[in-house]
């Protein structure tokens, strides 16, 4: 066949690789959208359940696009392409730099927005770099919460406050933990707006062909960690636990576990606990480490595990990659991490 | 923010990818699209350079025909387009022979694109943000040429 090409080739045509992360969001036609935070910044591909990052791959071959006229026996070149974009499957985030943080204070809430101007949540859905899915698991995580089309991230102090009064509700109304009416349960809720509770159940619940249904370890986690959050000096872990239990309403049947904290505490002294921020701990492996045997002189391998698996890129056995950096010793019966 | 969305419509009846028929003469799509690459530059003209040949001449013709994709009508109200003609392709099974001029030839083979390539179309100048990028067809083979060209003889 005769091959030509156009003088002037359409630039507006480009070849994008369709992974099979893409080609199953097509399957199940999935709406795909693609999104930027401004101009010069990355490029995302959003569908309902995934986000894509979308890298540009130049290349300095000469790939011509043709359209074959069988007919006539020949084809001819329409567009010329040095790149192809390549999909990569990403976790979506939400900026939430111009969400305003909304508490009780007193202000009408018309008041409030007059002055912080919070964007619409229809907006700021659609200009996050986020599949569906994944902003409504994040918004739920970081109490979001929209209000008359105003999207605002409810307080710490209101999110305890409206939690702690749908449990003493569901308590006193002896209604069923596992399995309630989000409706009826509003109907109880007198003096708590509708959205606040909606933001409260989308974190603390979830919802089931029966109803909602009270995450009581997520409850347990949490009102815990607000409690270590709460004493910056070491708290005998006994304390610790009376305190954490003494948190939840009256009549709420939980039970507490100190393991489901893990990662969030250390124990700077033998039966003391202290919560602990990993957030600045340093990215060299042998620094790190030092750095935690600085604060606690002996560690279980499960209380040291999430300070340190994210330093094990090469997905060696924990113990294996501690052992690195560190050394084993025998206390009884048990072993313990100490510092070579 | 900008943002686009898109439309597969047209492509999802090729979805899943199934194999590809072996050794099969013909490397387009089933709208007509294929694709050609070869290692390294092919320059071609930009415009009708003066003074040709007869000969010369009869290379260059007017395309008028419309892509047979989905976008015909506006590739179509965008008028004709002067296209070169810079060669001749061959396909033998797997192999495929580029005669470019009337002294070269490029050999090279029909490959498998994996993943296969979705071809889009992004308007841009004289569009807003509200017209979907269209994803028009996936191509899944190339005619691909590696090897430096060598004289026809």
């Amino acid at each position: 066949m005769d091959i030509y090409s156009w003088l002037q080739r359409d630039d507006s045509f480009h070849l994008i690789q369709m992974t099979p992360d893409l080609v199953k969001t097509m399957e199940n036609n999935e709406r795909l959208i693609f999104k930027s935070r401004d101009r010069d910044s990355s490029i995302f591909l959003c569908s309902d359940s995934k986000t894509f990052h979308i890298r540009k791959k130049n290349h300095s071959n000469t790939v011509i696009v043709l359209k074959h006229d069988k007919e006539n026996a020949k084809a001819i070149g329409f567009a010329s392409m040095d790149s192809e974009l390549e999909p990569k499957v990403v976790s979506g985030s939400i900026d939430i730099s111009d969400v305003p943080l909304f508490e009780e204070t007193g202000e009408e809430f018309t008041d409030f927005v007059k002055r912080t101007n919070p964007p619409s949540f229809a907006d700021l859905r659609a200009v996050s770099t986020a599949s569906k899915t994944e902003f409504d698991v994040q918004w739920a995580e970081l109490n979001g919460c929209e209000i008359d089309g105003h999207a605002v991230i409810l307080g710490f102090n209101l999110v305890v406050s409206v939690l702690k009064t749908i449990i003493t509700t569901l308590v006193a109304y002896d209604m069923d933990q596992e399995a309630f009416s989000a409706t009826k349960l509003q109907e109880r809720l007198e003096d708590i707006r509708p959205e606040f509770a909606r933001t409260v159940l989308a974190q603390f619940a979830t919802k089931t062909p029966a109803g909602y249904s009270l995450d009581k370890p997520k409850i347990s986690r949490w009102f815990g960690l607000q409690v270590l959050r709460s004493t910056l000096a070491p708290v005998k872990e006994e304390d610790f636990l009376i305190n954490w239990k003494d948190a939840f309403p009256a009549f709420f049947d939980v039970s507490i576990d100190i393991q489901s904290l893990v990662g969030s505490f250390v124990r700077p002294f033998p039966n003391m606990v202290q919560f602990y921020n990993s957030a600045g701990l340093p990215q060299d492996p042998v620094q790190r480490f030092k750095e935690l045997f600085k604060i606690q002189a002996s560690w279980s391998l499960e209380e040291m595990k999430p300070y340190v698996e994210d330093l094990n890129s090469r997905n060696l056995k924990l113990e294996s990659f501690v052992m690195k950096y560190a050394r084993r010793k025998r206390i009884g019966k048990n072993y313990v991490i100490t510092r070579r | 923010m900008p943002s686009r969305s898109i439309e597969y419509d047209e492509v999802t009846e090729s979805i899943p990818f199934g194999d590809l028929v072996e050794g099969g003469p013909v490397i387009s799509t089933s709208s007509g699209l294929m694709i050609l690459e070869i290692q390294g530059d092919l320059n071609l003209p930009q415009r009708i350079p003066d003074k040709l040949t007869e000969t010369e001449s009869e290379m260059y013709v007017q395309d008028e025909s419309s892509l047979g994709i989905n976008t015909a009508d506006e590739l179509g109200s965008s008028g004709s387009h002067t296209a070169v003609k810079f060669g001749k392709l061959d396909i033998d099974g797997k192999r495929a022979t580029l005669y470019i001029g009337s002294s070269q030839r490029l050999v090279g083979t029909i490959e498998k694109i994996d993943p296969p390539l979705g071809l889009m179309r992004i308007l841009s100048e004289s569009s807003t943000e509200e017209t979907p990028i269209q994803v028009l067809d996936v191509i899944r083979q190339k005619a691909i040429f590696r090897s430096r060209p060598l004289p026809i003889m």
